[in-house]
C-alpha cells in the first residue's frame, strides 16, 4: 500500500535543475531515508510535496489522492506533518502553547468561537491541553512546557519540531534533518521515538545527509544527487552502489 | 513652476522633467543606501529639508556667497547624515534588527528633526530667492527657465558622478560588494562599517542637494521633507530598488506621470495616483523595472 | 475639571484605536500603518449620515465601522503578500490616499473646510453633550472593545495569530489557513477603529482631514509599540500618556508654536528609543520580527 508516490517532480531555479525528473514511492507504515550530499535537493522535494513550491512538471499522491499544488495548510490538514531543517519553532511563546497549535479545532479556532468564549471553545482547549501534556510527556520536554521556546537548547528545539507535529496527528511523517547536531543521547531518544511512530502504524520519510544515521532505522533509502535519484533501495544495497558513494566521496571506488 | 500662460501639454511634459529630475535625485540617494543597508531610511526626507534650511541660513540669513552656501549645506547634510547612521543605525546594526525596525527608528528621526526645524525657524515659508523671477525661455511650445536648466544640469551631473562613482572605483566596488554580501566582504578585507559611512555620507549628500536644488524653485517650509521622501521611495520602487539607472528612470517616470496626470485630474489627486501607482508596484512587481530581485525566503 | 474629563475622553477614543491596532501589529505581527485611515471612514460615515440624511448617530456609527472593517478587507490583501517594511509602505501608502480622498473629493467631504455641526448622540431624546455624559459613553465603548479583543487573543484562534508573528511557514505547517486569519484581523481592528472616528466626530461636532492625517497614524503606531506590542494593558498605559503628558506640556504655559513640534519632537525622540532600546515598550513581551 503506498502512501506517498511521486511522479517525474521536476523543479527549476534560475537554470538550476534543484529536482529533475524525480520517481519514488513510500510504503504504508515504512520508515523510509532520503539522502544525498548538500544541495542535492532533499529539501526542495520536502517542499514541493508539503505546497510550499509549486512544481514546474509532475504529481504528488498522498494516500491515493492527488496532493499536487494543494496550499501547505491543506496538506497538513490531510495529514502531512513536516519538521524544518532550520528549525521553525515559535520562538516567543511557551512549549506548550507550540504543541496546542498543532492541534485541529473544529469550533475553538473559529473566530466567534473566540469573541464569545463559548463553552465548545473551553471544552476543546481542555481536552487539547490533556493532550499536549501526553505529547510533551512522550518527548520528555513536559518539564519545559512554560518555557519559551526560544531558551531552549538546540537538541530540545528538535524535540519540540517534532512534539508539535505529533499534535497534528499526521498519517505521514515529513523530517527534514532531525538527528542534525544532537548528542548520541539525544539521537537515541529521536530513533526511538521514530521507532514508536512506527509501531503506532505511521509512515515516515526523513532527510538526513548522514548515511549512518539512516542505517539503523530506514528500512528503504531512496538517494539524490544534483536533483536527480540516483539509487533506491535497502540500505545495505545502497550503500555499496558506486554512484552513491562517488557522489559522497567525489571520487570513484577503483 | 506654473506660468500663467496657456498651459500646453509640453508644458506639464517640461514640468514633469523638472520635478521627475529632482525625484530622481532623493531617489538616488534613498536607493544606494537602501542597497547597502536594506532598509527603508525615512530619514532621507529630512536630510533633504536639512540642506534647504542650512542654505537658507547661509545665504539668506547670513548672507554668505551662493556657491559657498551650496557647498557648505551640502557638506553639512552629508555629515548630518552620518551621525544618523551612527547614532542610531549602527546599534540597530548590532542588534541585527529587523527591517520594519529601522523604518520605524528612521521615523523616529524624520520627526524629531522635522520638528527641530519648525521650533528653530517656525512653520512659515520662507524662500531662496531673491530679486524678481526672470523670464524663461520659450521652447517648443513651453517655458522653460534658467533655473530649471540649472536643476536638471546638476541632476544629470550628479547622475554621471555617482554612477562613475559606484561603478569604476576602488570605493565604489567596496560598496557594491557590502551591498551584496556583507559578510563575504568582512572576508576579503573591507570593513563594512566604513563603507556603509561612506555610503551615508553620498546619499544624504545627495537630498541635501536636492533639498536645496528645489528650493530654488519652490518654497522652503518645514514639512517639505515628508512629500520629498515619499515620491523618492516611490520613484524608487516603480525603478527598482537598489538600481541608480532604477531611480532615474523611477524619478522621470513618477514626474511625468503626476504631471501628465494633473493636466486631465485635479492637481490635488496628484499624491494619490502617486501612491497608487505604488501600491500597484508593490503588489505586481516589488523588483521595480530594473531593480535587483530580493532573495526569496528559506524555508 | 470640564478639561480633564476632556483629556480622559480624548484618551479613551485613542485607546480604542490602540486596542485595536494592537492587534493587528502587536499579536499579528502586521506591519500596519495608515490605522487612522479606518477612523477617518469611521468618522466621515456617521457624520455624513447624520447631516445629510439624519440618521442617528447610534446608527451612523455601525454603519461607519462596517465601512471601516471593508477598507479593512481592501488594506487585507496587501498583507498576504508582503512583508514587513515593504507592507508598511503600501499600509502607508493606503493611509494617505484615504486622507487624499478626504481632502479633494469637496463634492462629498468638503475638503479642507470640513464638516461643522455634527449632531451628538442622544439617548431617548436626551442629548449627550455633557462632558460627563460623553465620558461615560466612550468608558462604554473602551470596555466593549478591551472585551472583544481580550476574548480574540485570549482563545485559540488568538494564539494562531502569535504563530503568524512569530513564522508564517511554520504555522501553515500546522495547517492554519493564514491568508483567512490575517484578514479577519484587518477587519476586526478596522471594525473597532471606526467605532473610535465616529465617537470622536460626534464629540468634536466638527471634522476635517487634519485629523486624519499619517502622523496621527504613526501616533498610535507609537502607542501601541510604547504601551507594549502584545499588552492589552499596556494600550492602556501607553495611549494615555502618550495623550496625557502633551497636554501637561501646555499647562506648563507653553505658547502653542512652540508645544506643538516639541510634543511631535518627544514622539520622535520616543520612537527611537523604542526602537533601539526596549522594542518591546513598557509592557510588551514581544518584540517585531
Amino acid at each position: 500500500m503506498t502512501m506517498l508516490q511521486v511522479q517525474n517532480l521536476a523543479k527549476e531555479f534560475d537554470g538550476i535543475k534543484a529536482a529533475d525528473d524525480i520517481i519514488f514511492e513510500v510504503e504504508k507504515n515504512s520508515i523510509c531515508g532520503l539522502v544525498g550530499p548538500n544541495g542535492s535537493g532533499k529539501t526542495t522535494v520536502f517542499n514541493l510535496i508539503c505546497g510550499y513550491l509549486k512544481p514546474d512538471q509532475g504529481k504528488i499522491f498522498f494516500d491515493g489522492r492527488q496532493i499536487t499544488s494543494l496550499s501547505p495548510h491543506k496538506i497538513s490538514r490531510l495529514g502531512i506533518g513536516r519538521t524544518f531543517q532550520n528549525i521553525r519553532l515559535f520562538p516567543q511563546i511557551s512549549v506548550l502553547d507550540n504543541v496546542m497549535l498543532g492541534f485541529k479545532y473544529d469550533k475553538g479556532e473559529n473566530f466567534s468561537s473566540a469573541l464569545f468564549q463559548t463553552k465548545r471553545m473551553k471544552q476543546e482547549e481542555r481536552q487539547s491541553l490533556l493532550k499536549a501534556e501526553e505529547i510533551l510527556k512522550f518527548t520528555g520536554l513536559i518539564e519545559k512546557r512554560n518555557v519559551l521556546a526560544e531558551h531552549l537548547s538546540h537538541g530540545q528545539r528538535k524535540l519540540l519540531e517534532l512534539a508539535r507535529i505529533l499534535a497534528l496527528e499526521p498519517a505521514l511523517f515529513l523530517l527534514d534533518e532531525l538527528f542534525a547536531g544532537l548528542f548520541p543521547e539525544t539521537k537515541r531518544t529521536m530513533l526511538n521515538l521514530i521507532r514508536n511512530l512506527k509501531e503506532r502504524g505511521k509512515t515516515i520519510l526523513f532527510i538526513e545527509h548522514d548515511m549512518n544515521s539512516v542505517m539503523g532505522v530506514a528500512e528503504k533509502v531512496i538517494v539524490l544527487n544534483y536533483g536527480k535519484k540516483i539509487a533506491e533501495g535497502k540500505p545495505e544495497e545502497v550503500r555499496n552502489n558506486e554512484e552513491v558513494l562517488s557522489a559522497y566521496l567525489g571520487k570513484r571506488r577503483v | 513652476m506654473f506660468y500663467f500662460k496657456k498651459m500646453m501639454i509640453q508644458q506639464f511634459f517640461f514640468n514633469g522633467i523638472i520635478a521627475g529630475s529632482i525625484y530622481f535625485l532623493i531617489a538616488l540617494g534613498f536607493t544606494i543606501i537602501y542597497r547597502t543597508v536594506k532598509f527603508f531610511n525615512f530619514a532621507h526626507g529630512v536630510v533633504y529639508a536639512v540642506g534647504a534650511y542650512f542654505a537658507y541660513t547661509f545665504f539668506i540669513l547670513l548672507d554668505i556667497n551662493p556657491i559657498i552656501s551650496f557647498f557648505s549645506s551640502v557638506a553639512l547634510a552629508a555629515f548630518l547624515g552620518i551621525v544618523i547612521d551612527r547614532l542610531i543605525f549602527f546599534p540597530l546594526r548590532k542588534h541585527d534588527a529587523p527591517n520594519l525596525v529601522y523604518l520605524i527608528a528612521s521615523f523616529g528621526v524624520f520627526i524629531f528633526l522635522q520638528n527641530l526645524i519648525q521650533l528653530i525657524f517656525g512653520a512659515q515659508i520662507l524662500t531662496l530667492r531673491t530679486g524678481a523671477i526672470k523670464e524663461g525661455h520659450h521652447f517648443l511650445g513651453a517655458v522653460i527657465t534658467d533655473i530649471q536648466i540649472l536643476i536638471i544640469g546638476i541632476c544629470l551631473f550628479l547622475f554621471l558622478l555617482t554612477w562613475l562613482l559606484i561603478q569604476k572605483t576602488k570605493i565604489g566596488k567596496a560598496i557594491r560588494a557590502v551591498a551584496d554580501d556583507r559578510v563575504g566582504a568582512k572576508v576579503v578585507g573591507i570593513n563594512p562599517e566604513k563603507v556603509i559611512m561612506a555610503v551615508f555620507f553620498i546619499g544624504s549628500l545627495l537630498a541635501g542637494a536636492a533639498g536645496i536644488l528645489i528650493s530654488l524653485e519652490t518654497n522652503i517650509e518645514p514639512t517639505m521633507g515628508l512629500n520629498a521622501i515619499l515620491k523618492g521611495i516611490i520613484a524608487s520602487i516603480i525603478g527598482g530598488i537598489g538600481s541608480i539607472p532604477g531611480a532615474l528612470f523611477g524619478g522621470l517616470f513618477l514626474g511625468l506621470a503626476e504631471n501628465l496626470g494633473i493636466w486631465k485630474i485635479q492637481a490635488g489627486w496628484k499624491d494619490a495616483i502617486a501612491f497608487g501607482i505604488l501600491i500597484i508596484f508593490l503588489l505586481l512587481r516589488p523588483s521595480g523595472i530594473m531593480g535587483i530581485k530580493t532573495k526569496k525566503e528559506q524555508i | 475639571m470640564e478639561y480633564l474629563i476632556h483629556i480622559l475622553i480624548i484618551s479613551g477614543i485613542y485607546i480604542i484605536l490602540t486596542l485595536s491596532l494592537n492587534l493587528i501589529v502587536g499579536y499579528t505581527g502586521l506591519a500596519a500603518l495608515g490605522h487612522i485611515a479606518f477612523a477617518a471612514v469611521g468618522a466621515y460615515t456617521s457624520s455624513l449620515l447624520a447631516l445629510n440624511f439624519g440618521i442617528s448617530p447610534w446608527i451612523g456609527l455601525l454603519i461607519g465601522a462596517i465601512l471601516a472593517s471593508i477598507l479593512g478587507l481592501i488594506v487585507g490583501f496587501p498583507s498576504l503578500k508582503l512583508k514587513g517594511d515593504y507592507l508598511a509602505l503600501a499600509t502607508f501608502g493606503l493611509g494617505i490616499i484615504v486622507y487624499s480622498i478626504a481632502k479633494n473629493w469637496v463634492s462629498l467631504t468638503r475638503g479642507p473646510m470640513g464638516l461643522p455641526g455634527i449632531p451628538q448622540f442622544s439617548v431617548f431624546g436626551y442629548e449627550i453633550s455633557s462632558v460627563w455624559s460623553y465620558l461615560i459613553l466612550v468608558s462604554a465603548f473602551v470596555l466593549i472593545t478591551y472585551l472583544a479583543i481580550r476574548n480574540i487573543t485570549n482563545s485559540p484562534f488568538g494564539r494562531i495569530l502569535k504563530g503568524i508573528r512569530e513564522d508564517e511557514i511554520a504555522i501553515l505547517a500546522m495547517g492554519k489557513d493564514v491568508n483567512k486569519h490575517k484578514l479577519i484581523v484587518f477587519v476586526v481592528g478596522a471594525f473597532f477603529a471606526g467605532i473610535a472616528g465616529s465617537l470622536y466626530a460626534h464629540y468634536i461636532t466638527f471634522i476635517d482631514p487634519s485629523s486624519f492625517t499619517v502622523m496621527e497614524s504613526i501616533a498610535v503606531l507609537l502607542m501601541v509599540v510604547f504601551g507594549g506590542m502584545g499588552s492589552l494593558k499596556g494600550s492602556f498605559i501607553g495611549a494615555s500618556i502618550l495623550v496625557i503628558f502633551p497636554e501637561l506640556l501646555r499647562f506648563l504655559g507653553m505658547p502653542s508654536g512652540v508645544a506643538a513640534p516639541l510634543r511631535q519632537m518627544i514622539y520622535g525622540l520616543l520612537l527611537i528609543i523604542l526602537m533601539v532600546w526596549r522594542p518591546q515598550g513598557l509592557m510588551g513581551r514581544f518584540k517585531f520580527k
